[in-house]
Formats: structure tokens, C-alpha cells, sequence
């Protein structure tokens, strides 16, 4: 099989499917492509924020002082855990939610 | 949610990697849940009624429901977001593996120690080296350096975040499903020797050991930093499988060697002549007796238009170019072709064993029909479920 043979795309997929770069292209123009994936890391910057102000604020509340260790710590338990992706998909909603059908 | 491994391989992380991999994953969640059945109603409530005003009738293939969606807002926002989202899978794991590749490869090269044959002269076909596969950066070979099984975590990592938990606590989810409907279904069988194809890290190779406790398991793989890294993978839960790197094309086992040649995921990431060459030798080294199985994507022609059409977006959007190419064959087809007799074919639907629970599998070992087409059947969101099939090689005369 030559190197040729095979592409990341079907035989018969229709060249316009793709943009200029070879990427996937959904919108009429390519950069919209581009700054859907520049909204959705943006909000992932952004949850990465607001979890480590969450691990804070539960810390101090408790203790009134935050260690590294006792932020760490937070990561293995389950409540937090079972906390945090209830928050987190109401955070997708409420970001996101623009993106759904009426 | 993603999955926490279940071995001494999982990764170290920090808070921020965490915050980074749960938010892939519920982005993830709320595009293959929200978006996509947003996707379904922009189907049954406008494209479908333009696409009938032009054509005077429905979609009737998967092609035709994908043309008549690209142009509208939901198929846009859907596939925009699930390219990205793909790729953040990749970027939330990469530089975990890379900051801790010297740790990986000490602990895997100990634990794996004996348990994996490599072939250094062993070619790696260009449907894993010439594209990254599912946007997999290095696809499944990476630099495929000896020794250095990164390529093997960062799929491991990676799936823990892709699945959303709908593979299992331990990515093992479709071999456990699949070796209990076997093992119930078949209790006549009893393999001795069990090869699983293109087994990439062993996730769903080690449910095999489980079930049949007796038997020998052998994983085989192309790509040797996978192969190490399950070899290690599998030690450190205890589970005695063997792995050697070999192309299911051309396989170095004799004659009549396995009682049961399996594969899950393998088969659409390989062209229709490299079916045809795998199922050949598959056929060779099954025992008179034995069974050839497969789990795999659902066949278009078993599927409603749109179904198909939601399942073949993989082909053209998430660099799976063989995709539906294998998805438009009719699976009894491919085994007749390869000389097994079509009165041993047989395939079937397990629901989740993780999702619905033991009792949901062995209704479906009960059932004497399954029905393909639900949109649950193949389709990574709640509610899955595997397809499978199988066929029996011929009993000595």
C-alpha cells in the first residue's frame, strides 16, 4: 500500500467539506470553525479557574488556610467530585446554552 | 465524568489537569446528549420536510441525510463543537504522558517483563502510521521507539476521558459485555486458546482471562508501545495475558491454533482488502469447531437514514476514513467471502453490561432476535449498546 492510499478523509468525500487547511469546515466561513474551537477552550480555561477558586474556598472555609496538600486531597473525594460535575454541567448550560435549538 | 485508571500507569494530576479533563468531559456529554438530540429534531421538524418538498419523498441512505444536513444551524454547531471537543481529549492528556514518560516506560518495562514479544521487523501498515487516527496525535505507533509505551497511556488516558464513564471503571466495558453473552450463550464452547486482533492496550482483552480462567489469552498488535504498555497494564491487575506484536494480516500462529479469534473496534479502522486478508486468517487458525468474533460498529443496512448518517459523521469529521466504507458491507457477507459457512453466522445487540447491569445481558442471551436499529445501538451516550457478530468455523467431517 502506498503512502497515498491512505488520507485522513473517505475516497469519496467531497472536497468541499473541508476548508483551505484540510481541516473539517462547517460554517460558510472557516474562521467561525476556528472560533468555535477558540469559545469552547476558552470556557475550559475558564471552569479551570473556577475549579481552583472552588478547592480555595472550600479550604478556607474550613480551616481558614489552604495547603497544596489539602487542595490535592479534595480530588479523591467523592462528594466534592460528585459536586463539582453537578456544577459543571450547569456551567456548560449556562455557557452554552446559546448553541441549542429553541 | 472521567474514568480513574485502575493501575499502577494511572497518572499523576495536578488540580488543573482535573478541572481541564472534567470539562472535556461534560462538554463531550452535553454535545452527544443535548446537541445531537437537537440534531434529531432539526431533522424531523425542517430538513426532513425541505428535503421532501424537493425530492417528493425522505432520505433514504445515510448520504443523502448528511447532504441535506450540512447546511442547517445544528449540524453546524453539533460537528463544529465535536471537532474541537475531539481534540481537546488529545491536548488534556498528552502533556500529562509526556511529563511523566520516563516514570511510564521504568514501571511498564517492570511489570510487563515476560508477558510481550515484539518484532522489530515488523512493518506497520499505513492505515496506523500514515494518519492520526481519531485526531490521536502519533496515532497509535507514535515514534515507535522500543520501550517507550506513551503512545499506549495516551490512548489509555485519552479513552478515560472520551468514554464518559460509558466504557467502564476500568475501559473494559465491551469485553465484559461480550465475553459474558459468549460464555452464557455458548456454554459448549470451553476455549482453550484466545486470540484478540488489533488489541491496541489490552482493555478489552483481559474480560477473556476472566471468563475463561483457563484458558490461554493472547493480545495481538501492531504497534509495540501499545502492546508493552498492555502487557504492564494487564500484570498490574493481576491478569496472566500474553501480547505479541503481529499483523492480524499475516499471522505466525499455526493451523487450526485458537478456539475463539476475537476483535473490538478493529475492524472499521481497516480497508475491505485487509478485511478480507484478517477474516482469511482467521479462518486458518481457528480450530474446526471454533468461533470467529467480532464487536463492531452497526451495518448502514441495518440502520434507519439517519442513524446511519449519525454514525458515518466519525468517517468524514474524526479521520476514521475506512469507517464507512466497513459500516456499508453486510457483515455476513464479509465472513461468507472468507469461506465461512453463512449457516454459522450469526450477530446480536448486548446492552451495556456497566449501563444496564448483568441482568439486561442475560435478557439479551435469552432473547432469540435483536433489534439493530435503535439509536442507543453503537452510539457513545446514554444508553449504549455493542453490536456484535460472530461465525462458527465448519466441525471436522
Amino acid at each position: 500500500m502506498s503512502a497515498a492510499d491512505v488520507t485522513p478523509i473517505p475516497k469519496d468525500a467531497p472536497r468541499g467539506y473541508y476548508g483551505p487547511d484540510g481541516q473539517p469546515q462547517f460554517f460558510q466561513d472557516p474562521a467561525m470553525d476556528r472560533f468555535a474551537a477558540v469559545v469552547v477552550k476558552l470556557a475550559q480555561e475558564f471552569w479551570v479557574v473556577a475549579e481552583r477558586l472552588d478547592a480555595i474556598e472550600r479550604l478556607v472555609a474550613a480551616k481558614n488556610i489552604g495547603t497544596a496538600q489539602e487542595i490535592s486531597r479534595l480530588l479523591s473525594d467523592p462528594q466534592v467530585t460528585a459536586e463539582r460535575e453537578a456544577a459543571l454541567a450547569k456551567f456548560i448550560a449556562r455557557t452554552l446554552g446559546s448553541l441549542r435549538e429553541p | 465524568m472521567t474514568v480513574v485508571l485502575k493501575h499502577d500507569m494511572k497518572p499523576d494530576l495536578d488540580a488543573e489537569d482535573v478541572a481541564r479533563q472534567r470539562f472535556v468531559g461534560g462538554l463531550r456529554s452535553f454535545i452527544l446528549n443535548d446537541l445531537a438530540a437537537d440534531m434529531r429534531r432539526a431533522y424531523d421538524s425542517r430538513v426532513v420536510l425541505d428535503f421532501k418538498r424537493t425530492h417528493g419523498r425522505e432520505p433514504s441512505t445515510g448520504a443523502e441525510v448528511h447532504e441535506a444536513m450540512r447546511p442547517d444551524p445544528a449540524f453546524k454547531t453539533y460537528s463544529a463543537l465535536r471537532v474541537a471537543a475531539q481534540k481537546m481529549v488529545w491536548d488534556s492528556v498528552v502533556p500529562v504522558v509526556e511529563r511523566s514518560r520516563t516514570a511510564l516506560n521504568a514501571a511498564a518495562a517492570r511489570a510487563g517483563a515476560g508477558r510481550v514479544e515484539l518484532d522489530p521487523s515488523l512493518e506497520v501498515p499505513r492505515s496506523v502510521s500514515a494518519i492520526d487516527v481519531h485526531f490521536m496525535p502519533g496515532s497509535y505507533t507514535g515514534a515507535s521507539q522500543p520501550g517507550d509505551v506513551s503512545p499506549g497511556a495516551i490512548y489509555d488516558q485519552g479513552l478515560a476521558v472520551f468514554s464518559m464513564g460509558l466504557m467502564g471503571e476500568n475501559l473494559d466495558d465491551i469485553g465484559l459485555s461480550m465475553s459474558r453473552y459468549v460464555s452464557r450463550k455458548f456454554p459448549e464452547l470451553r476455549p482453550k486458546r484466545i486470540l484478540d486482533l488489533g488489541c491496541t492496550i489490552g482493555h478489552n482483552t483481559v474480560p477473556w482471562k476472566k471468563s475463561y480462567p483457563e484458558a490461554e489469552v493472547i493480545g495481538i498488535d501492531v504497534a509495540g508501545g501499545c502492546l508493552e504498555y498492555a502487557a504492564a497494564r494487564a500484570a498490574m491487575q493481576g491478569v496472566d495475558v500474553r501480547f505479541r506484536q503481529m499483523n492480524a494480516e499475516r499471522l505466525a500462529f499455526p493451523d487450526a491454533s485458537f478456539d475463539l479469534v476475537f476483535s473490538s473496534m478493529f475492524l472499521h479502522e481497516l480497508s475491505l482488502k485487509t478485511i478480507g486478508r484478517v477474516f482469511a486468517e482467521a479462518r486458518r487458525v481457528l480450530r474446526p469447531g471454533g468461533l470467529m468474533l467480532h464487536m463492531e460498529l452497526p451495518p448502514n443496512a441495518e440502520m434507519g437514514p439517519f442513524e446511519g448518517f449519525y454514525l458515518d459523521w466519525d468517517c468524514y469529521y474524526n479521520v476514521e476514513p475506512f469507517y464507512k466504507a466497513f459500516r456499508d458491507q453486510d457483515p455476513r457477507e464479509l465472513c461468507r467471502r472468507a469461506g465461512f459457512a453463512p449457516q454459522g453466522y450469526f450477530q446480536f445487540v448486548v446492552p451495556s453490561i456497566g449501563g444496564y447491569g448483568v441482568t439486561a445481558v442475560d435478557e439479551a442471551i435469552a432473547a432469540e432476535t435483536h433489534t439493530v436499529n435503535r439509536e442507543t445501538t453503537g452510539r457513545l451516550a446514554a444508553g449504549i449498546q455493542w453490536f456484535g457478530f460472530g461465525s462458527w468455523q465448519e466441525r471436522a467431517q
